[in-house]
């Protein structure tokens, strides 16, 4: 592929406060318009990789997104262009109604309130949560929070959408709405998942963490048919 | 989750390795002992802080740490003495352009000083004892087993809930929130609700699952375990040398 990658790792290793190695190594480049699956075992990193792209997290090495260095400076701009959906969606979302909890990105943004309305509405729509957006998130089900998580970030027209597993702990209907907006959707996306069946489905390309390190980075049509290869890294 | 197992101490030294039982004496000993002192025994509180400070220095707890956990704290020490200078009452002295109370100023100074010493034999405390041993602690010292059980439970929600506010705060911040300005109060104020609302839904599903398994109420106590000669010497020395010091120093 040409032209420069939207996300750019280099070389970054990462330790917790703990000690406890979670990054060592890792080099990957994406460009815009991919859809990128990450998979890996427990443990293997994958949500901490996640967190560094989305700046909450820094280690050594490099990350550039869109071309600007990870750094004070550009942070702010970074995480408008990368949006980062949480596993939980209780994280995600805090506000007393569905609609407010989409206008929060949006608003921090400093958009104008005719603008962020606009935009919520689009996004419920987007996510299939059109008559839900009064609703308390509390009252919504797992699967309606899992795809209003995704608005959250979708009314700040992100660069990248950055997921991690979208699809656990749902219902097979649940999961395959999931994977019809995430299609739907299209754009840059990334997804750490246990869920090969989605990066089979979805994605073009996909990179295989274990113990930190990157393991395989191709189509998953090669990398997820190597049987020997997926009981190795626990995949299978 | 995130239940640091060794509670605030990573280290070893003799005072890690006294039962907690002898710490809880000689330590909130100490702490009854230096409130209880009649204000104005300087002496008396001199040798409180040394004690403190020996058993600090026999712990290997580095300053650094101890004093960071000291400092958190006693903002709200002071907080609840500052006032005392400026009552109204005869005589008084003059500290710049103000004219202070001078016996004001003697409270302020004795409940200071009590407050550091107290708050710093429980920061020690918990420096140097790690929270599952000073329940059990608590509970071989014949405290009630469902004190020791809510005390163990909120310790145990307490990490959970700061885990759960750490992340919910992530998830913001990743959506561009700052939280620096005063009309962030708004969200803050949601989050709060948020983290509020869940923690009563989890409580009754915690009570449920506890119920499922048979709890009726009734908290389950400790196995009793011997105390060892050092650790009957170093509450009894400790707890001798202060009430000496606290009956005969001016
Ligand atoms: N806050 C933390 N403190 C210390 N170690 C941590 C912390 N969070 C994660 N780790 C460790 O870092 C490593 C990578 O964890 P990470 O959560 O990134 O894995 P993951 O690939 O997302 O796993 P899973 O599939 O279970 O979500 C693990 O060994 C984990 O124990
Ligand atoms: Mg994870």
């Amino acid at each position: 592929m040409t032209g420069e990658p939207l996300i750019d790792i280099r070389d970054l290793t990462f330790s917790y406060p703990d000690g406890t190695r979670a990054l060592s190594g890792l080099t990957v480049s994406i460009h815009a318009g991919q859809r990128v699956g990450l998979v890996g075992p427990n443990g293997a990193g994958k949500s901490t990789l996640l967190l560094h792209l989305g700046g909450m997290l820094s280690g050594t090495g490099s990350i550039r997104v869109a071309g600007s260095p990870m750094d004070r400076s550009h942070l702010r701009a970074i995480r408008a262009a990368v949006g980062l959906v949480f596993q939980n969606p209780d994280d995600q979302l805090f506000c007393p109604t569905v609609a407010e909890d989409l206008a929060f990105g949006p608003r921090n943004m400093k958009l104008d309130e005719h603008e962020v309305r606009h935009r919520v509405t689009a996004a419920l729509a987007a996510v299939g949560l059109a008559d839900r957006g009064g609703k308390s998130p509390f009252h919504l089900s797992f699967g309606e929070r899992k795809r209003a998580a995704i608005a959250t970030v979708l009314t700040m027209r992100p660069q990248a959408i950055v997921l991690d597993e979208p699809t656990s702990n749902l219902d097979p209907r649940g999961r395959r709405e999931i994977i019809a907006l995430l299609e739907r959707l299209g754009g840059t996306q990334v997804v750490a998942t246990h869920d090969l069946e989605l990066v089979r489905q979805l994605c073009g390309r996909v990179l295989v963490l274990s113990g930190g390190r990157l393991v395989a980075d191709g189509p998953p049509g090669e990398v997820l048919a190597d049987e020997s290869f997926l009981l190795a890294h626990g995949l299978a | 989750m995130h239940v640091p197992a060794r509670s605030l101490s990573q280290d070893d030294s003799l005072v890690h390795r006294l039962d907690a039982r002898a710490k809880l004496a000689a330590l909130l000993g100490l702490v009854i002992i230096c409130v209880s002192t009649p204000p104005g025994r300087w002496g008396a509180f001199v040798f409180y802080a040394v004690f403190l400070l020996a058993v600090a220095a026999l712990s290997r707890v580095s300053p650094h740490h101890l004093l960071k956990r000291l400092l958190a704290v006693l903002p709200f020490v002071v907080l609840v003495a500052v006032f005392l200078p400026f009552m109204p009452g005869q005589p008084r002295v003059a500290v710049g352009p103000l004219s202070l109370s001078r016996g004001g100023l003697a409270m302020f100074a004795t409940i200071s000083t009590k407050g550091l010493i107290a708050v710093g034999a429980v920061v020690l405390l918990s420096a140097t004892t790690p929270a599952a041993e000073l329940l059990a602690g608590l509970a071989r010292l014949r405290v009630p087993a469902i004190f020791v059980m809510l005390l163990a439970v909120t310790w145990r929600y307490l990490w959970l809930l700061a885990d759960e506010a750490r992340r919910m705060k992530r998830a913001a911040v990743a959506r561009g929130f700052t939280g620096r300005w005063l009309w962030h109060a708004r969200t803050v104020g949601r989050m709060i609700g948020a983290l509020f609302l869940r923690s009563h839904q989890r409580g009754e599903r915690v009570y449920l699952a506890m119920a499922a398994r048979g709890f009726d109420g009734r908290a389950v106590g400790v196995p009793p375990a011997r105390l060892r000669g050092g650790d009957l010497l170093f509450a009894a020395g400790s707890l001798a040398l202060l009430i000496a010091c606290r009956a005969v120093l001016p």
